[in-house]
């Protein structure tokens, strides 16, 4: 018989979203707690993506640009004193395209408004115009008119933090002598990107300033006609830079040459390219966390979605819907989820790398910012979010495709409950019938409990991961200064002293106890590995300047060795008990071979420490002090400190306190907001993991929990079967978290170690409990809304039809 | 209807094996049957006998273990997954005890999930209109009752004009009244679009709106009874 057409085909050509998208979109709203967290985490994933890389581009630009504009110096040498005449010499070394020479000094200023010690970098520029390297970018005002002896250009940090415009006038102490200086201009240089002020840990932009002022002007206060105590370079394309080092190093020797530093270890750059290096380490791990957790629980979110609608793929199945459009539409669910993320990930990344580029250049001076946001960014944090979304879903996807539909139509088999290995050790007798249902369906899925357990392990270690830094620095500055560092003032003069100015500080009232101490500059060299460096000297009884060992105990400090810092016995490949090679660059002598006692511990900074009786007739003046720390009687700091200041030796003052307090000041609300929102992600991820398995748990055995009822149970009772059920997950999650919260600190921070200063791996026990009451919180609160779901559960409408 | 002309399923031999480890069980064995165009055939037998399982390898839910089955020109005996997805998107509609709907989807959108895979359906609000819910069409299922439920998955089944209707106890969940109902839907697509109709069910009284009774014991047909008239479903009662 022919099929007679009943009725009008539809018409096809309307434009109609498939009832197949239509329950994607319906799947993913109810579903909508987890979608939200997992978006927020791919958001975040793909946001800091975004940010650090973004913000990379920009810093990497930015300097390229300030560099090339500014005629950054390639090498920086440092001497006593020679005459200008030996630039010549210099400039004639083939592969040298320019020299510069200056004069560089410390002086001290004094400013109306501020009571406290301001140390100041004065730096040499040609009378009337811009140096030929290392030029000044000139943000106000001017360069000091030609032979002007009290004009001079200040570093734009100093000038803002104490709002100084061109034409303010301030006192300086130059050579001993007390003069007005008037401020012509305010500028910044290629070379102080990054400010830090020696033996501090941040720039402190209120104590230090660079200042520039005319070359004749400084060769007449420091009594230098004619000669220069610093210079730089710039070298061709194809130059031979160590050849060229040797080269510069003999022809400075002469003249109490201190070392040629490559650009490499010029200390802005090297900061700044720190720090760079840091920021492309931390942008391939610090996202991929959060993309992997979110890669985690949406493969969770599917599995068990595709583990309930086994009747709904089948019956798709069976009406002809192929694997490959079924899958599709598990497919069309995640990529929802992943624009969702992307989206709000890409906006938040660009919004978070402008804040950044802006943050870092306040924090290291760059005349201009170029913010660069490379588009190819976008398509980089799409792919490596994608790749993420996607890793997570393959097997749910798999599972839907390798299901058929025969197998399909029917419900998941009854599963084999066994009695659980608690029962087996007889154990049962402890518990009743819920307990006892808790803990076979907790045994008996043991993927879906790994999968969960591991879930909310996975949030557990995102809070510990987000309290890391905050861990790290608590406890190198505790080791670094409150441990090594137990005294109150450090003062540094500006040229190794008598002995004897020891005991003339002493008898400022209110020290109580002072210590002598003595920095050299050296170079150490193991093979054909060196590094400029420095020997902390201290005296053979020391207390205020305690020297801790790797593992924090306190050691001696052997009386004919030396100990170093272990990131420079790590650099230069030294084992204790070799021998080191030291040159000491200020008397101009053969280098010594000294042996390495062992290594010591120091977060910050990296250098060698000996006692004065070791190295008594190796260094000129063997027994003068470069400065002296005090202990002062509590409350009198800042009275000792107005008297230092008029010392007119002293050429910095620095409290250990006030290192201490300026460091967790400028810190302290970044870690707040870090772990505000690491807080509230992980809290979302637990809250998700735990509530959506207790959801799912209640759809996939309502019929069961209702029989519960049924038969007599109270409403108490089934919620505990279900409560028990996450509290086991929360219990066993505890445990795991805490270990992969653990490894994966270890993993970035090891990551993250520079030669320059040590992440130390510290994990407080405060972390360990904000972690474990995050999740305990967010058990409690899921529990709640189980309870109240299991309320109002529905026992005829749950027994009228088969789940599905 | 013709006899004489070339059945629409012809089945040989057919058997099916699960192999479960140690032990395999024989769900079907030496079947031969052959299902002409326009026929209903009602499928009656003890529970385990095997009926499901013919059903879903005449569904193309499943392949045999031994023997052939062809469908017109179409060999299901060999077919690939890819082939039987198609022979079931081109031809079979599905009918289940438990409705099997799609919970978040209304009505008319789970009909429109098979008609717009279709290549000629009727619309789902015709279909529903069929099956007497045209005023039904924006309700979720949990908002309908069991055989208003059966009676939405009966339009999903016939909305896309199939050639063959396979239905595993469509009746069995619901009461007499509403089973009736249920029944006349099928009856009615069945007479008015010709649709061959094949349904399983434990009540023998359903039995007699078939023009053949198919009878299976332990995995193989025992009897097949020609009825020589059909009585509409309106008049049985149980
Ligand atoms: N996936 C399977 N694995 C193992 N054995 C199966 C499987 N499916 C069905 N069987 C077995 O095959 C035999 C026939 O099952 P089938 O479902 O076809 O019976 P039925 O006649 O439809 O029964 P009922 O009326 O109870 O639905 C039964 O013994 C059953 O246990
Ligand atoms: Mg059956």
């Amino acid at each position: 018989m022919v099929k007679q057409p009943l009725h009008d085909s539809p018409t096809r050509s309307r434009f109609q979203i498939p009832a197949l998208f239509k329950k994607a979109f319906r799947d993913i709203l109810e579903q909508l707690s987890m979608v939200v967290v997992i978006s927020m985490m791919i958001m975040v994933g793909a946001g800091l993506f975004t940010t650090m890389i973004s913000t990379l581009d920009s810093l990497k630009t930015t300097q390229e640009a300030y560099y090339r504009e500014y005629d950054f110096a390639h090498l920086f040498a440092s001497l006593k004193q020679a005459p200008v005449s030996v630039l010549q010499d210099v400039v004639e070394i083939p592969g040298v395209r320019q020299a510069q020479s200056r004069i560089v000094m410390g002086g001290n200023v004094e400013l109306d408004s501020y009571e406290g010690a301001i140390r100041g970098l004065v730096i040499s520029i040609p009378d009337g115009g811009q140096p030929a390297l290392n030029k000044l970018y000139i943000r106000d005002g001017q360069l000091p008119q030609e032979g002007s002896t009290h004009e001079w250009v200040i570093s734009d940090a100093f000038a803002e933090a104490h709002t100084l415009e061109p034409g303010d006038s301030m006192s300086a102490i130059l050579n001993g002598r007390k003069q007005t200086m008037i401020v012509s201009g305010i500028g910044l240089s290629p070379e102080y990107i990054y400010q830090g002020n020696p033996g501090t840990i941040v720039p402190e932009f209120e104590r230090f300033g660079i200042f520039w002022m005319n070359q004749s002007a400084m060769e007449g206060i420091f009594q230098m006609k004619g000669a220069f105590n610093q210079l730089t370079a710039r070298l061709t394309r194809q130059a031979d830079e160590p050849q060229i080092l040797r080269q510069i190093d003999a022809i400075l020797e002469p003249y109490g040459g201190l070392g040629v530093q490559p650009r490499e270890r010029q200390a802005s750059h090297f900061f700044i390219t720190e720090e760079m290096r840091q920021l492309e380490r931390m942008s391939s791990i610090i996202p991929v966390v959060f993309l992997g957790v979110a890669s985690f629980l949406l493969s969770i979110v599917l599995n068990r979605l595709i583990r309930t609608q086994r009747g709904q793929i089948a019956i798709l199945k069976a009406f002809g819907y192929s694997d490959r459009e079924i899958g599709l539409h598990f497919v069309i669910m995640v990529m929802v989820i992943l624009l969702l993320g992307l989206g709000g990930g890409i906006l938040f990344g660009v919004w978070l790398g402008l804040e950044l580029s802006e943050l870092y250049a306040e924090y290291y001076r760059f005349p201009f910012l170029h913010y660069r946001l490379d588009p190819s960014i976008f398509l980089i944090t799409a792919l490596v979010s994608a790749i993420a979304a996607f890793a997570g879903v393959l097997r749910a996807v798999y599972n839907v495709v390798s299901l058929t539909p025969a197998e399909a139509m029917r419900p998941e088999s009854p599963v084999l409950y066994r009695r659980s290995l608690i029962e087996r050790m007889g154990l049962q007798k402890w518990l009743d019938q819920p307990m006892r249902m808790v803990v076979r369906q907790v045994s008996r899925h043991r993927f879906k409990s790994t999968m969960s357990v591991f879930g909310v392990g996975f949030a557990i270690a995102l809070v510990m991961v987000g309290r890391m830094s905050e861990d790290a620095l608590d406890l190198a500055l505790d080791q670094d200064f409150r441990k090594s560092q137990p005294f109150d003032l450090s003062i540094q003069f500006e040229r190794a002293v008598s002995p004897s100015a020891e005991y003339e500080l002493a008898r400022i009232p209110g020290v109580q106890k002072t210590e002598a101490f003595r920095t050299v500059a050296v170079r150490f060299s193991h093979g054909h590995r060196d590094r400029l460096s420095s020997i902390q000297i201290f005296p053979s009884k020391h207390s205020l300047q305690p020297i801790l060992d790797v593992t924090g105990k306190k050691v001696e400090l052997p009386i004919d060795g030396l100990l170093l810092t272990e990131s420079l016995g790590e650099a230069l490949r030294l084992h204790p008990g070799d021998s080191v090679w030291v040159e000491l660059l200020e008397s101009g002598q053969e280098p010594v071979l000294m042996r390495v006692d062992g290594f010591m511990n120091r977060f910050f900074g990296s250098s060698g420490y000996a006692t004065f009786e070791s190295l008594k007739y190796l260094i000129p003046n063997g027994t003068a002090l470069s400065g002296v720390v005090m202990e002062v009687r509590d409350g009198e700091e800042a009275s000792v400190e107005r008297v230092l200041k008029k010392w007119p030796l002293v050429a910095g003052i620095t409290s250990t306190r006030g290192i201490i307090d300026l460091f967790y000041e400028l810190t302290a609300q970044t870690w707040l907001i870090t772990a505000f929102f690491v807080s509230l992600f992980a809290g979302g991820a637990a809250f998700s993991v735990v509530y959506n398995n207790a959801r799912i748990s209640l759809s996939e055995r309502s019929r069961e929990l209702a029989s519960l009822r049924i038969l007599g149970l109270t409403r108490g009772e089934v919620a505990r079967v279900l409560i028990g059920e996450m509290w086991v997950v929360i219990l066993l999650a505890i445990p795991i978290g805490i270990l992969l919260g653990w490894g994966l600190t270890w993993l970035i921070i090891e990551s993250l170690q520079t030669e320059m200063y040590r992440i130390p791996m510290n994990i407080s026990s405060e972390t360990i409990a904000r972690a474990t009451v995050t999740i305990l919180l967010t058990a409690m609160i899921s529990g709640v809304i189980i309870r109240r779901r299991i309320h109002k559960l529905n026992l005829i409408e749950v027994l009228k039809t088969r789940e599905s | 209807m013709s006899r004489q002309a070339e059945p629409l399923f012809w089945i040989e031999d057919l058997s099916k094996t699960y192999d479960m480890g140690e032990i395999s069980v024989r769900a079907l064995h030496d079947v031969n049957l052959q299902i002409h165009q326009g026929e209903l055939i009602v499928m009656l037998g003890p529970s385990g006998s095997g009926k499901s399982t013919l059903l879903n390898i005449l569904g193309g839910l499943d392949t045999p273990t031994g023997g052939s089955i062809r469908y017109q020109d179409h060999n299901l005996t060999e077919a690939t997954e890819k082939e039987l997805t198609e022979y079931r998107r081109q031809h079979v509609g599905f009918v289940f005890q438990f409705y099997n709907l799609i919970p978040s989807l209304t009505a008319k959108e789970n009909v429109e999930i098979v008609t717009e895979i279709a290549r000629d359906p009727i619309s789902a609000q015709e279909a529903l209109k069929l099956v007497g819910l045209g005023d039904r069409a924006n309700h979720f299922p949990s908002q309908l009752s069991g055989g208003e439920q059966q009676r939405v998955a009966i339009a999903r089944a016939i909305a896309k004009r199939p050639d063959v209707l396979f239905c595993d106890e469509p009746t069995g969940a619901l009461d007499s009244k509403t089973g009736i109902v249920v029944l006349e839907a099928l009856s009615k697509v069945n007479q008015e679009l010709g649709t061959t109709t094949i349904l399983i069910t434990h009540n023998v009284v359903i039995g007699q709106m078939a023009g053949r009774v198919v009878y299976l014991h332990d995995g193989t047909i025992s009897e097949i009874q020609e009825n020589a008239t059909r009585i509409p479903p309106s008049e049985m009662s149980w």
